[in-house]
């Protein structure tokens, strides 16, 4: 019954720390990205209940939740919209945990230059052979938008990495 | 223990035959280094994500990027290994017994370690005696004990600092008492704890415990690790009995030019217990050529190469006779090595 006491003063410490950063106003449409841990802590009831917190400092081994937020504050429409995200360094992405509504999401193992879907990504083994991507070979995760966004609208996409 | 017939003595003294026999329980053994996967991301490092955002708008192609980073934290976290066979095979009264330890840091951040060891453990026979000046020494990184090269440990003094990942040799000395009897068994454990911080799993140590102002966290380890390892004591020893006899060219036994000289030694196991890694080697002596292809092991021919067989001559050491006995103890029957050799 020590763990969640520990965490929840962990998460406090944490949620003094850094805010995402935002993004410079271009054309009215901003990116957010946002950085969060999950943590057991105790609801009203004294039930242990999962809650987000800032990601601000992080233990190896641990699982980190990136939210990027895209806001379209114009008047005018957004339209072919992709957003690429490098996997961090020293983090492994979490196989199948890319999300985003109406959204088309493809990897890269190869940094960035090509992008496909996960059953058709290959690399090369130690003999050269190629073979299937594993989720610790992406580099790149892109998500393809199959919608324009509206004025006055916001998308979401997520993925989560585990800290090597 | 080398008996050679009275006739033959004074030739076989001025080849300055020299015969020696190791006992993997007097070298320190090597093992292969253990692969320990440390975490990757080191203490106080930023992780950074950035995402970047193609579209189109008013007719132009625009390009956003944002990005967002934490602090990883610093995991502390030991791993002690006994490095040598376990247990030590010992004779009562031995002196300056290693015993070789690996520590690892398996944390992410760079760690001093204090030492301990500790021979007053409950459940063994006998405590071992810590050596004196030093009980312990810290490996210069063969992993091979040199006492010019390794440095005898102090704690507070010469703490072993470990990057990530990290490893270090340690060789705990201890002497083995005297009047023990044949099994009895004395347990050392060393000690290891982290400078930073050690104690129950998973304690934060509060902010700026870590490297680069990074939060220190104890691990699965608690900062700390133990390893232990035992001397077993054996009453087993090893006598070489060495002799020679001599064929001449005129069919007597003269040690004239051009006679044929055949050494055998035998191996035999006294006392009770077992001895491993008997390596039996004997120097070709001076002023004589060794009989090619004569070698054998209990009238069984074995090559002069090396790899093939238990022995070899000439490979292994330059003149020199080498055959691996392997282990023996009191039961197994006495081996015998021939060769032969022609006065020069």
């Amino acid at each position: 019954m020590k763990t969640p006491k520990i965490l929840t003063l962990m998460t406090l410490m944490l949620s003094i720390l850094i805010l995402p950063v935002q993004a410079q106003d271009e054309g009215k449409i901003s990116l957010q990205s946002i950085a969060e841990i999950e943590v057991v802590e105790l609801d009203k009831e004294g039930k242990e209940v999962i809650v987000r917190k800032p990601a601000a400092e992080v233990l190896p081994g641990k699982m980190v939740i990136y939210t990027n937020i895209i806001t379209n504050d114009g008047a005018e429409p957004a339209t072919e919209l992709h957003l690429d995200n490098p996997i961090p360094e020293d983090t492994i992405y979490v196989d199948g945990s890319a999300t985003g509504e109406n959204t088309e999401i493809s990897f890269s193992v190869d940094d960035g230059s090509s992008f496909d879907t996960p059953q058709n990504l290959t690399v090369l083994d130690e003999e050269g052979k190629p073979r299937p991507a594993t989720a610790e070979d992406y580099t790149h995760v892109r998500w393809q938008f199959e919608k324009e966004l509206p004025a006055q609208k916001s998308y979401q996409v997520s993925f989560r990495v585990l800290v090597k | 223990m080398i008996c050679i017939s009275r006739h033959i003595k004074g030739v076989l003294k001025q080849f300055h035959n020299l015969l020696t026999a190791f006992f993997a329980c007097c070298a320190i053994s090597m093992v292969l280094p253990f692969e320990i996967m440390a975490a990757g991301a080191l203490a106080g490092s930023e992780i950074t994500n950035q995402a970047i955002l193609s579209y189109r708008t008013g007719g132009l192609n625009q390009e956003l990027s944002t990005s967002t980073s934490f602090r990883v934290d610093e995991l502390v976290d030991l791993n002690l290994d006994v490095l040598d066979i376990n247990p030590r095979i010992v004779l009562a009264g031995d002196t300056n017994v290693p015993i070789a330890y690996r520590l690892t840091n398996v944390g992410n951040g760079t760690e001093s370690v204090r030492l301990t060891s500790d021979n007053a453990i409950t459940g063994d026979d006998f405590s071992p005696i810590a050596s004196s000046p030093f009980s312990i020494y810290l490996d210069d990184g063969d992993a091979t004990f040199d006492i010019d090269l390794d440095a005898p440990y102090e704690p507070g003094i010469n703490d072993p600092t470990l990057a990530s990942d990290q490893s270090i040799v340690i060789f705990v000395f201890n002497d083995i008492p005297t009047g023990l009897t044949e099994a009895d068994t004395g347990i050392n454990e060393l000690r290891a704890e982290a400078v930073t911080g050690s104690g129950t799993a998973w304690t934060d140590l509060g902010p700026n415990s870590g490297d680069n102002n990074s939060t220190a966290i104890l691990g699965a380890s608690g900062g700390q690790a133990n390893a232990s390892a035992s001397y077993l004591v054996t009453t087993a020893s090893l006598t070489l009995n060495k002799s020679a006899t001599i064929s001449d060219p005129d069919g007597g036994n003269s040690p004239v030019p051009g006679a044929v000289i055949t050494y055998s030694i035998v191996a035999s196991v006294t006392g009770t217990g077992t001895l491993d890694n008997i390596v039996v080697t004997d120097v070709i002596p001076n002023n004589t050529t060794y009989e090619l292809n004569s070698l054998r092991l209990n009238n069984v021919s074995l090559s002069d190469e090396s790899g093939d067989d238990a022995g070899d001559v000439g490979q292994t050491s330059i003149d020199t006779v080498t055959v691996s006995l392997g282990s023996m103890d009191e039961n197994t029957t006495n081996q015998t090595i021939e060769f032969q050799v022609t006065i020069d």
